[in-house]
């Protein structure tokens, strides 16, 4: 028998308030947004309500008449689609700040920030990095409040597209959890805490700009970036510049100046595996000049 | 595109620009579009100043760079990305008349 189950969902100064009437829904809303807690605070911008219809199947609506229902008739594809909205939700309305498409990893205080482009490989990219040592911090979005060096970061449920299930289930090893994964017919939603047990306990502060790209059977690319570089890709990835009185460009390009920046191509992590330790453990420390040498072209 | 010399190269409106290390970033606000410029497009961009001709910019460089080879090819080539980009306008001493 299903109930109204609600929560305030926070991030990036911004709330939205998440409604399911489905059965289990606060087990659900358990599930998708246990790390952003709401706050009393912020007002929510809207009310996302995820039900089913007489039909059977799973619509989202919202609060203001912006835009159609979405609809899907899998419970499990719903959900994902409940987390894309709660997120357009956020970035429509975030000014706070730079809301960058983004997953990050962090050491010792520090975060690896990977901006880039959904089909990239930044949730596959973040769990690998997480089973190395790495603490997950998101897949998805990383927030850097006004004149802040310090990333928030929208931490859920990794979203594995359909195509690596069976690689990151057996690269993770959790062939046996496998019945807790929401498998849909896009992608399954994998729960963060069976990635990695230790998360950060304050926000890390950007170390370093590591924009990757996934590429099926191509070689590995290593290349340093200049701030310019890394500040045209950045801007690519901003997700909330029309908020921002100059689009975030000052502020992006602060970023861009002062941390360290590279970009790989890779089609296997063994590939990363032969820089790992110049590009994630040294590549964090501000003085690093080439950590990683020229040759490492065509690995 | 063919660019005559006497042409007079100006920046469009609208960009926001930040220089780092010698290499620039162009944000049109309006267009919602980022442009990297490498070193050597900078020293273009920046002589595009509503005032100098094509071939004005080419004996500038050519002063500033005696070494170099023959600058004129490259700079067309510049300035026809840079009209390809949307980032500049071809202005002309007598437009009005």
């Amino acid at each position: 028998m299903s109930s109204m189950a609600t929560r305030i969902v926070t991030f990036a100064g911004q709330s939205v308030e998440v409604a399911v009437e489905l059965d289990e829904g606060r087990k659900i809303l358990d599930f998708l947004f246990s790390d952003l807690a709401g706050d009393t605070l912020h007002k929510p911008c809207k009310r996302l309500n995820l039900t089913q219809t007489p039909g059977g199947s799973y619509q989202i609506t919202a609060s203001s008449s912006d835009g159609a229902p979405v609809t899907t008739d899998s419970r499990n594809e719903a959900l994902r689609l409940l987390m894309d909205q709660v997120i357009h939700c956020l970035a429509q309305t975030c000014d706070s700040g730079l809301l960058f498409h983004a997953a990050v990893v962090a050491r010792n205080g520090r975060a690896v920030v990977m901006p880039a482009a959904s089909g990239s490989g930044k949730s596959t990219l973040s769990c690998w990095l997480a089973k190395q040592g790495f603490q997950y911090c998101t897949d998805e979005l990383a927030f850097l409040p006004t004149d802040s060096t310090r990333v928030e970061c929208l931490m859920r449920p990794v979203i594995i597209k359909n195509a690596a299930r069976e690689m990151m289930t057996e690269f993770l090893g959790l062939a046996e959890q496998e019945q807790d994964f929401y498998p849909g017919p896009v992608a399954m939603m994998v729960p963060h805490r069976l990635i990695h047990l230790e998360f950060p306990q304050s926000c890390p502060e950007v170390g370093l700009l590591l924009f990757p790209r996934y590429q099926q059977d191509t070689d590995f690319q290593y290349t340093e970036l200049t701030p310019a570089q890394a500040g045209m890709r950045l801007m690519s990835v901003l997700v909330n510049a029309r908020n921002l009185s100059d689009h975030g460009f000052a502020q992006t390009a602060r970023i861009a100046q002062t941390t360290r920046a590279c970009q790989i191509q890779y089609s296997s992590f063994a590939h990363i595996e032969t820089c790992f330790s110049s590009i994630f453990e040294d590549g964090l420390s501000k003085d690093q000049v080439n950590p990683c040498p020229v040759d490492a072209e065509g690995v | 595109m063919k660019i005559p010399h006497e042409a007079i190269p100006q920046h469009k409106k609208g960009f926001m620009l930040q220089e780092m290390d010698g290499e620039m970033l162009l944000y049109h606000t309006a267009e919602v579009t980022t442009t990297y410029l490498n070193p050597s497009a900078v020293v273009i961009w920046q002589l595009c100043d509503g005032q100098l001709t094509v071939q004005a910019i080419i004996d500038e460089l050519a002063q500033r760079f005696p070494d170099a080879a023959d600058l004129s090819q490259d700079v067309v080539t510049t300035l026809q990305d840079f009209l390809s980009r949307d980032l500049v306008e071809l202005t002309w001493l007598n437009s009005d008349e």
